[in-house]
């Protein structure tokens, strides 16, 4: 075998022209002042901040988020809507061990942040789209489902959206008293993963509507796969599942 | 016009810099040496650019007696390979690891590697080697012929893509960017883009290949691998046109049907395609 040791494996990466996202600000780091850090549930906070300069985002971005000038940087999905243009919402997973969500939850009011983005395309929703929204997420994933579950509420769209969330218990679900009465849960604790059966009997009908639903979808790599390989064998097309998982 | 393998490249150790290969020894578990070392957290937790795109900039230079380390800040390390059986001072110590929601034996590589990783990604950090008495098997969606197995690679032994993806994918960003994002092991040329997602079984000098299925992509894409500083795309951009329903489709896992050798160079012959 012979070896080329370093990083030789591509070339080097020379920007081809004034990159669009720099224009707008959304590549670059800008500063967020803390309004509020309020505990949700039992290990997620709810973080609001102002960005020093707003650029509008779509449900179902995120934004990555660091301590001032510091290395460690983390993703978090936007929690509130779009129609929202005053501040940012996040639901953050407080992982005991993590390198930022601990400190991110003990941040006070007026605190400084620095943020990137808004990023993202893979499961982004808007209100001009047809067909019926299907929200499944697991976990912290029910965070930019409810983005999307609020801009679509404001917008009047019907028939309003499905919304279903595996979790280990009600605790564990952000803002589950907000948001009980249009919850589908499953709880994992008590009633198992969500199944095919379990999700026939909800989305049954919707293989009917005239026009494709728009599923998506948002947890942990394994739940997903799940999900994806059940509305496969329930009989929805490839084309209507969007999915992201975060690990 | 022909199609051919273009480029090798080797990541002894999962999540650091890849080495350029002009010939692969394919092993049981994948290109000889590749992802047969990792870098666990106090939990014995895989430890990846996810977290630490920095790792992106150590480079890893295998041979049989261990491996040799060159940290950004000029460190170097030299952690010689101990296999199975702790020493007087506990080096090689072998204890459940675990990557992704695989748990297998990993065994520690002592503690000047663990120092050094840990001085460097500022956490608790230690370099474990995959047990070879202990190999860890393939998932149940994988073909895995007798005796193939894997390192501490995500799932297949090998990931291949292509130059004409990599040009596509590139005519639609605003900064092109190089095909060591995506850590592939085997890159082909010659192919229109994409092509390699309609391909079942392939053969490359004296090795065939199953297609496995397509590699998801993640946040660590984003990684630029020659500053280790974490960018927003390329996976922004392949989120507009590449999303399947389990994520962002780019590049595909491989199986390897037995050992073998491949060179940069070699022609690709398609075997069967999906139907």
């Amino acid at each position: 075998m012979s070896l080329v040791p370093g990083n030789e494996t591509g070339g080097r990466e020379e920007p081809r022209h004034a990159a669009a996202a720099t224009e707008t600000g959304r590549a670059s780091w800008r500063r967020a002042t803390v309004l509020t850090c309020t505990p949700e549930s039992s290990d997620v906070v709810a973080l609001s901040i102002r960005p020093e300069r707003w650029i509008a985002h779509r449900a179902g971005q995120y934004y990555d988020i660091r301590m001032p000038a510091e290395r460690v940087v983390r993703a978090f999905s936007v929690v509130s809507s779009p129609t929202v243009t005053d501040h940012l919402e996040f639901g953050i997973q407080v992982l005991p061990q993590g390198l930022l969500s601990p400190r991110l939850a003990g941040v006070r009011p007026g605190a400084k942040l620095e943020i990137r983005g808004p990023v993202g395309s893979i499961i982004t929703w808007s209100p001009e789209m047809a067909g019926r929204l299907v929200l499944i997420g697991a976990g912290a994933g029910i965070t930019p489902l409810l983005s999307m579950y609020e801009h679509a509420t404001v917008a009047g769209v019907t028939p309003s959206p499905t919304l279903i969330v595996s979790a280990k218990s009600t605790q564990r679900i952000f803002r589950f008293d907000r948001y009980r009465s249009v919850l589908t849960t499953r709880l994992s604790s008590q009633d198992g993963r969500i199944d095919r059966a379990f999700l026939d009997s909800i989305l049954g009908p919707v293989l009917y509507d005239d026009v494709p639903p728009q599923l998506r979808l948002c947890g942990p790599l394994g739940f997903i796969g799940d999900i994806v390989d059940h509305l496969l064998a329930l009989g929805f097309p490839e084309g209507t599942i969007r999915s992201e998982a975060f690990v | 016009m022909s199609i051919t393998v273009s480029r090798l490249t080797v990541y002894p150790v999962k999540s650091m810099a890849g080495i350029a290969l002009t010939e692969a020894e394919l092993t049981a578990t994948g290109i000889r040496h590749d992802r047969l070392w990792m870098v666990v957290d106090e939990n014995n937790r895989f430890l990846t650019q996810r977290q630490h795109p920095e790792m992106a900039l150590v480079t890893a230079v295998p041979d049989d007696d261990g491996l040799s380390m060159r940290f950004p800040d000029g460190h170097e390390l030299r952690a010689p390979l101990i296999r199975d059986g702790a020493d007087r001072k506990g080096n090689g110590r072998v204890y459940p690891v675990t990557v992704w929601n695989d748990t297998v034996d990993g065994i520690d590589q002592g503690d000047e590697a663990a120092r050094q990783l840990t001085r460097f990604l500022q956490r608790p950090a230690r370099l474990v080697y995959i047990s070879s008495e202990h190999p860890r098997r393939l998932g149940d969606s994988y073909p895995a012929p007798a005796g193939i197995t894997v390192g501490f690679a995500d799932s297949a032994p090998l990931h291949l893509t292509s130059e004409a993806s990599l040009s596509d994918l590139n005519q639609r960003m605003e900064r092109p960017i190089s095909m060591d994002r995506f850590r592939p092991n085997i890159v082909v040329s010659g192919t229109t883009a994409y092509e390699e997602d309609h391909w079942q079984r392939v053969q490359i000098g004296d090795v065939t290949l199953v297609v496995v299925k397509p590699c998801i992509r993640c946040q660590m894409i984003n990684v630029n691998q020659q500053t280790g500083i974490k960018e927003i795309d390329p996976l922004e951009t392949l989120g507009t046109y590449r999303s399947v329903p389990r994520g962002i489709g780019f590049g595909q896992k491989v199986v390897h049907e037995h050992t073998g050798t491949i060179r940069v160079g070699d022609p690709v012959a398609i075997l069967e395609v999906k139907s």
